[in-house]
């Protein structure tokens, strides 16, 4: 390995709790004031040293300080501590569509995104052709982008994004927007950055996607590095240490928006009556949840959707699938499980949502979310034991052969 | 290909005081470019008169110091030219200054989006902001030289000062709205106060009303603005028969215009780089 395209040496951001965010003029005035709240560190003691053309994945929970860590290379916010070398230029795509404007054409939007991006009018000139056909919004061009649907909106800024070719790039996230196809093509390009020599930074709860395109992963737990080292490992032992019990704060996220009509109380994934988020595919795999219906909602509906790597969506279930006609739950306190079967979903990482609804319109929050990942520990068909499955479920149906003549 | 590149950025905490990087600024040309031709478009695309609101604020100005100072309180102006000519190349002077200094003040929480997802030298938000304000004030100024003009006032050889007069505006309105703009990401109340403190400015500058001549303390005082220099200047280099502002005034004013634009270069500098933190 040459000269690391980042050397990281003890690089850590602190935030003031209290004292920071809004001042005001009046607490500038009051002359010698006390501290208020304490202080936290995003991210502490980061010695790391990344290869030029390494794609590095950083994992980690919400707050673990892995949007800290690439404001931080990006320069948009300067580290409390510690210092960093970065050699070559540095995209940072933290965020789909920076500095688009809905008043403006698409044309102005590419200018002024590109230009923001760091990109100068001649490479942009030689650019342009090939920002639009990526795209595929051609024919759209001089519409200004409030005219635009949200999918085309966000197919032009990853376009731009992806068009700025600079030598390390730092990615966001970016890919939770954007249908499959185009998540796809998103994909395809950063790999195609990789191997064309290019350093990759990518955080993402994608575990699929990063499995696919990183080699290494850094694990960041609380602002510290908890593990680095081979993408697998590091992504194995993330899941295995994952709780798949929802915590308070995850719970009072999902029950946001909710208007008081609604609220979650608890919710785990089990197997064999333990919380796992890393399962055999042999054994049954248990959703429960508690949740508490305030006013009675006609027409309220618990389902779980189950979404592949690709994200896309396998199965949906709804808590009355099959009943004969709508429910109505009652104001009270329920408790309910959802059995996944053994044997049906292939052994890959899965998103599992859980979500309540009324008429199939108005949701009650975000709902909860967890990366689950099936494991195969049996095989399932023993005569081949290695063969990869197909499939986004694996056939429920058997086969039923006779032989009619010897 | 990116093993030969060059280019090494150093991340690390900054020096408490510093300046901010006039080549970086002089690399984000385009950027800047794009950012103020963005804001001209915003503006005028989503605005039914267009260009014309460029014109509404300074006439506006002019018709109020016209009742007030020339009708009701009856204050002559000096020179060979009605008052309202006079108060409006008062006005136009005016623009110069708070044009760069209220666009340049607002110019960071306007763009926060932006500033929290993407690096870019911060100085390029308030001076595109500026860079675009100055397509109202070359409005104004293009239309006053029609009225002096179409009322029979042609400036003499001395029009060829007027952009001097106007650098001299934009120079100390720059200097004060990069300073602001940093304050007021910082301190949330400041862009309650500031609309306050432009009017009492534009109050104690001399554009509605001649400078009050004497040894009293309030002319001496008011002799002391940096402003008033530019505003004779630029009264001196379109109409005919108004004195000249004295070389020690322009000096001094310069002088106080280089100052301040440093000295908010380096509040800027001060704040930028945990703005991010802040808003």
């Amino acid at each position: 390995m040459g000269v690391p395209a980042i050397t990281i040496r003890g690089l850590g951001k602190r935030y003031r709790l209290g004292g920071q965010g809004y001042a005001t003029l009046r607490d500038a005035l009051r002359w010698g004031r006390p501290r208020s709240g304490g202080e936290v560190w995003a991210l502490r003691g980061l010695d790391l040293d990344i290869a030029q053309g390494e794609a590095l994945a950083i994992i980690g929970g919400n707050g673990a300080g892995k949007s800290t860590m690439l404001k931080l290379l990006a320069r948009i916010t300067e580290p409390s501590e510690g210092r960093a070398e970065v050699r070559g230029r540095v995209g940072a795509m933290l965020e789909v569509g920076t500095g688009f404007h809905p008043e403006l054409s698409g044309r102005d939007n590419i200018r002024l995104g590109s230009a923001i991006l760091g990109m100068d009018a001649g490479e942009l000139a030689r650019r342009f052709d090939a920002i639009v056909d990526f795209a595929g919004t051609a024919r759209f061009l001089d519409e200004p982008l409030k005219h635009w649907s949200s999918g085309m909106q966000a197919r032009l800024a990853f376009s731009v994004a992806a068009h700025v070719d600079p030598e390390i790039l730092l990615v966001d996230e970016v890919l939770a927007v954007g249908d499959a196809e185009f998540q796809r093509r998103c994909l395809g390009r950063m790999a195609e950055a990789t191997s064309g020599g290019r350093t990759v930074l990518f955080t993402s709860h994608q575990l699929g996607a990063v499995r696919r395109l990183c080699s290494r992963a850094l694990w960041l737990d609380a602002g510290r590095a908890r593990m680095l080292g081979p993408v697998d490992q590091v992504v194995n032992a993330y899941l295995a240490a994952t709780v798949a019990t929802a915590d308070e704060a995850g719970l009072d996220r999902a029950n946001l928006g909710c208007q008081g009509r609604f609220r979650w109380l608890s919710a785990t994934i089990e197997q064999d009556g333990q919380p796992a988020c890393a399962i055999a595919n042999g054994a049954s795999t248990t959703l429960r949840c508690r949740f508490e219906i305030l006013v009675p909602a006609p027409g309220l509906r618990i389902f779980a959707d189950v979404l592949d790597d690709q994200h896309e969506l396998v199965f949906r279930a709804f808590h009355d699938e099959h009943e004969d006609r709508p429910a109505h739950l009652a104001a009270g306190v329920w408790s309910a499980m959802l059995e996944i079967p053994p044997h049906v979903l292939p052994d890959r990482l899965h998103r599992i949502h859980l979500q309540a609804t009324q008429h199939n319109e108005c949701m009650f929050g975000p709902g909860l979310s967890w990366t689950l990942e099936v494991q195969r520990t049996t095989p399932v068909n023993r005569a081949y034991p290695h063969e990869p499955l197909r499939g986004r479920v694996l056939a429920p149906g058997r086969w039923d052969l006779v032989q009619e003549r010897a | 290909m990116p093993g030969s590149s060059p280019h090494i950025t150093i991340i690390a905490p900054g020096p408490f005081w510093g300046l901010p990087d006039p080549l970086e600024l002089w690399r984000a040309r385009t950027l800047i470019g794009v950012l103020a031709r963005r804001e001209v478009l915003i503006r005028y695309a989503s605005a039914g008169l267009g260009a014309a609101w460029a014109l509404v604020t300074p006439l506006a100005l002019v018709a109020a110091f016209s009742i007030g100072f020339g009708s009701v309180a009856g204050i002559r102006a000096p020179g060979d030219a009605p008052y309202w000519l006079w108060a409006w190349s008062g006005v136009l002077a005016w623009q110069c200054f708070a044009i760069p200094m209220s666009r340049g003040a607002a110019a960071l929480i306007d763009n926060e989006r932006l500033l929290g997802r993407v690096y870019l030298p911060r100085l390029a938000l308030p001076l595109s902001a500026i860079l675009a304000g100055s397509i109202d004030a070359m409005i104004c100024a293009a239309a006053l030289l029609a009225a002096l003009v179409a009322t029979g006032h042609q400036p003499g050889w001395q029009v060829l000062v007027l952009p001097a007069a106007v650098l001299l505006g934009v120079l100390l309105g720059t200097a004060l709205g990069i300073t602001l703009s940093a304050l007021n990401a910082r301190y949330r109340d400041l862009r309650h106060a500031l609309p306050v403190l432009m009017q009492l400015l534009l109050l104690l500058c001399p554009v509605g009303y001649p400078a009050p001549t004497g040894d009293g303390l309030l002319a001496r005082l008011l002799a002391l603005n940096p402003l008033a220099p530019a505003l004779d200047l630029m009264r001196w280099s379109l109409l005919p028969g108004i004195a000249p502002p004295s070389a020690a005034a322009l000096a001094g004013s310069l002088a106080c215009g280089l100052a301040l634009l440093v000295v908010g270069a380096a509040v800027f500098r001060h704040h930028e780089r945990t703005i991010v933190d802040r808003i």
